[in-house]
């Protein structure tokens, strides 16, 4: 048996309504989707689709199902199966979280808002073949298809709760108890199509407290744990070398400064001035112990696109001083004490400190104000708060998922862009890039992109951060996913030879 | 006394519609959406839609309470919004975790905190009343969940006697149950200690003496039995707020009890987990709050004569 710890009981099993990273990871056991992601190199590779033939120049698809995928209830999956998963997380009926993973098919919209009975872009062929056709040709819509909302559910889930508690899926594992607040526990599927997991059997663990998780691990009722206690990382590096794993992720942290309020709202020098102020590499390795990385921008190394860097902010509290006299303050006179909003989390807590000393020193009085997720969310979404931190973990692994979701001006606020940043330019580039398929071009797009807003500086740009699990030494072949260790994949973990 | 029980559950409905409002406008007020927290940090607008309509969100405030409030009268505390199970599922599933920890506390420090204060009040300014108030003071002082991990460290990490955390067998009770009970037992030693003192000046027990009684029978045969008024009264409380759960305590040992999980309902604006839950815990205070009274008429007879 493998343990692995959760932070908390996951809401739902439901891949139609995972959002969160706990309930993600146990999905991600259960169920497969068509296609997959390699964990390290992020490109999709085939999953219940053994190929796939792209037709139209990349506005439709037509997916193979492999012939010996099995539901763990033992029904055959057929691409039957394929179209009621889809046409469930679309249905007005399930209220799914996650539809627009699938919005891009033909006639999904008017699906979604009950106008049609079917999703005419799905066109099941036979048993094992089926047609996806989208309204417009999309370079993003094969990494959509690895998402847990387009995972692969009998035809005869529901859309209520009840396939919530109680999922079926084609995945490596199948649940076999999930008793709530306290474990979940999943038993190898010996069915699956990609050969059965070495391990019998997988047991999620409910331990909220961070430093009681980590005992837990010393004493070995845990094998795979995250989500360390603050200042501890340091001293487990040199304890246990071997069961360390660091590695960088799709995500990053920058510290948004609204472009529609005062004092940012057409203020370059003064944005610039704040981006010298920040020593992000004392942040990155004395407060977070280096899992993180300074970034120059936007994109995390992890997405291995290849984008030429743009050039970033280099921390000169000089030069941020001459910023700020040339923005109208000088001395950091003249400026109102700002108020910086951060989620309430004690590492959070700290690298905004940081934050507030590094703007202290150039002259500028910065107020920390806490708040609760919900609340959290709730300002910045709103464009309430001028000055927040805020850190992004991808959904899918594409410059699209940070340039266009945080930044571009039709995602403004709640959607994504909570700087309120707006540039035409800018615009038409993350646009054009969504629409065509060639990589090198699209790369050449973003890096264009990306230097355009570090240039006018939306946010102090952060660091990209890295994941850090430890892993009971009696383990071998665990991968190590650049979406986050959430996204672990058990299904080749075995016990290492003595 | 029939009728003083009757008349005290009559008022439970009024009780539970006070706080059912309250919980209901609070949790209005204060910021954070349920559809976002829901959808994601980023979502688009049409899943947002999708899911307010899901849940109601989107009716004016007046037509949800009328609909919360109907609901509550035909007792269907709702549907979880990010579970999608009843509340009342998610109640009885983790309301016996919390009722055995919190029973399985008070009875211990029930316990060791009578029989402290005794002590303590059989001989006072002695050494052992010294150190069994020191002893007390520390427990009522101490943070549930500084001590808690100072357990862990100690009897789970360092001497292996108990698991670190979890629910399951009695061995998974221990360490949290003598957490909860070193605070309680210190409330409870010290009205236990001064309750007894009080008594013991009194003339019934100088009589008792008089008759020849040593200074520890006059306190056990005369004045502990009248000085259990207020004692009832800090176990009953102390049982009472404990069934409303350990938040800091079902934490830091992985306890899978109803004030954690009501906790992670407001975290992520469960509305009905919430909503729900804290009826439940306010009825059970109500409930175990009359038997304290009641118990008072067991004890007292002044007090049963004054129910009549």
């Amino acid at each position: 048996m493998f343990t692995v710890r959760l932070l908390g009981d996951p809401p739902t099993l439901d891949p139609a309504h995972t959002t969160d990273t706990v309930g993600g990871g146990i999905v991600r056991q259960i169920f497969d989707g068509l296609v997959d992601l390699d964990p390290v190199t992020l490109e999709v590779r085939p999953a219940v689709a053994a190929s796939w033939v792209e037709e139209e120049g990349g506005q439709s698809y037509v997916f193979t199902l492999r012939d010996d995928v099995r539901f763990h209830d033992g029904q055959a999956v057929t691409a039957a199966d394929v179209r009621a998963s889809f046409e469930r997380v679309l249905a007005p009926a399930t209220a799914s979280e996650r539809p627009w993973s699938l919005l891009d098919l033909e006639g999904a919209e008017e699906f979604h808002r009950g106008a049609a009975s079917s999703v005419r872009g799905i066109e099941v062929l036979d048993d094992r073949r089926i047609r996806l056709r989208l309204s417009r040709p999309s370079a993003l819509f094969l990494p959509f298809l690895a998402m847990e909302a387009a995972s692969i559910v009998p035809s005869s889930a529901g859309s209520d709760g009840r396939f919530g508690t109680a999922p079926v899926g084609c995945g490596p594992f199948r649940l076999t108890a999930w008793r709530h607040d306290i474990e979940v526990r999943l038993e190898r599927f010996d069915g699956y199509y990609g050969g059965a997991p070495a391990i019998a059997s997988l047991r999620f663990r409910v331990v909220p407290d961070r430093t009681a998780a980590l005992e837990e691990y010393r004493r070995g009722t845990m094998d795979l744990l995250d989500q360390l206690p603050p200042g501890r990382l340091e001293s487990l590096r040199r304890e246990r070398p071997q069961e360390v794993f660091e590695w960088p992720i799709l995500a990053m942290t920058y510290f948004g400064m609204n472009q529609g309020k005062p004092p940012f709202e057409g203020r370059p020098a003064l944005r610039r001035a704040f981006n010298h102020a920040i020593d992000r590499e004392a942040i990155c390795r004395v407060v977070l112990e280096g899992a993180a990385e300074p970034i120059p921008g936007v994109l995390p190394p992890a997405l291995r696109w290849g984008t030429r860097a743009p050039e970033g902010y280099a921390y000169d509290p000089a030069l941020s001083r001459a910023l700020l006299a040339e923005a109208g303050f000088p001395g950091g006179g003249g400026l109102e004490e700002i108020v910086l909003w951060h989620r309430a989390d004690g590492l959070v807590q700290r690298v905004c400190e940081v934050v507030q000393a590094n703007l202290g020193e150039v002259g500028v009085r910065v107020r920390l104000r806490s708040a609760d997720w919900a609340a959290y969310l709730d300002a910045t979404n709103r464009g309430e708060s001028a000055f927040f931190h805020a850190t992004w973990y991808a959904d899918y692994p594409d410059p699209d998922n940070f340039l266009y979701v945080l930044l571009n001006s039709a995602m403004r606020g709640a959607a994504g862009n909570d700087s309120y940043y707006a540039n035409p330019r800018f615009d038409a580039l993350v646009e054009e890039a969504r629409r065509i398929a060639d990589r090198e071009q699209r790369a050449r797009l973003y890096a264009e992109a990306e230097s355009l807003a570090v240039a006018e500086a939306p946010w102090i740009f952060g660091y990209a951060m890295r994941d850090v699990a430890l892993v009971a030494p009696r383990w071998d072949g665990i991968g190590l996913p650049a979406v986050g260790d959430w996204a672990i994949d058990f299904s080749g973990v075995r016990q290492r030879k003595p | 006394m029939k009728r003083y029980i009757v008349r005290r559950l009559l008022w439970l409905p009024v009780v539970l519609w006070g706080i059912a409002t309250l919980v209901f406008f609070v949790l209005f007020a204060i910021p954070g959406d349920p559809a976002r927290l829901m959808a994601g940090q980023h979502a688009d607008e049409a899943a947002l839609q999708a899911v307010r309509a899901r849940l109601h969100l989107d009716r004016p405030l007046p037509e949800r309470y009328a609909a919360y409030l109907g609901r509550l009268a035909r007792g269907d505390l709702g549907e979880s919004y990010r579970q999608r199970r009843p509340v009342s599922e998610l109640i009885a599933e983790r309301f016996p975790a919390t009722a055995l920890l919190a029973v399985t506390a008070v009875t211990l420090a029930s316990i060791i905190g009578v029989g402290a204060g005794l002590a303590a009040a059989a001989r006072p300014r002695s050494l052992v009343d010294a150190v069994a108030m020191g002893l007390a003071l520390l427990g009522v002082s101490m943070p549930v969940f500084w001590l808690g991990m100072l357990l862990i460290l100690l009897f789970a990490a360092g001497l292996r006697w108990f698991p670190v955390g979890g629910y399951g067998g009695v061995s998974h009770l221990v360490l949290p149950a003598v957490t909860l009970a070193a605070v309680s037992a210190g409330t409870i030693a010290r009205m236990t200690r001064s309750s007894v003192l009080e008594n013991v000046s009194r003339g019934y027990v100088q009589a008792a003496r008089a008759r020849g009684l040593s200074r520890r029978q006059a306190i056990l045969r005369h004045a502990f039995p009248n000085a259990l008024l207020p004692i009832v009264t800090v176990i009953g409380l102390d049982l009472a707020g404990l069934l409303g759960g350990a938040v800091a305590t079902e934490t830091v040992f992985s306890w899978p009890g109803l004030g954690r999980a009501i906790m992670d309902a407001v975290r992520a604006r469960d509305v009905p987990v919430v909503e729900g839950g804290v009826l439940f815990l306010a009825a059970v205070f109500v409930v175990t709050n009359l038997v304290v009274d009641l118990l008072y008429a067991v004890l007292d007879p002044r007090v049963r004569e004054s129910l009549r």
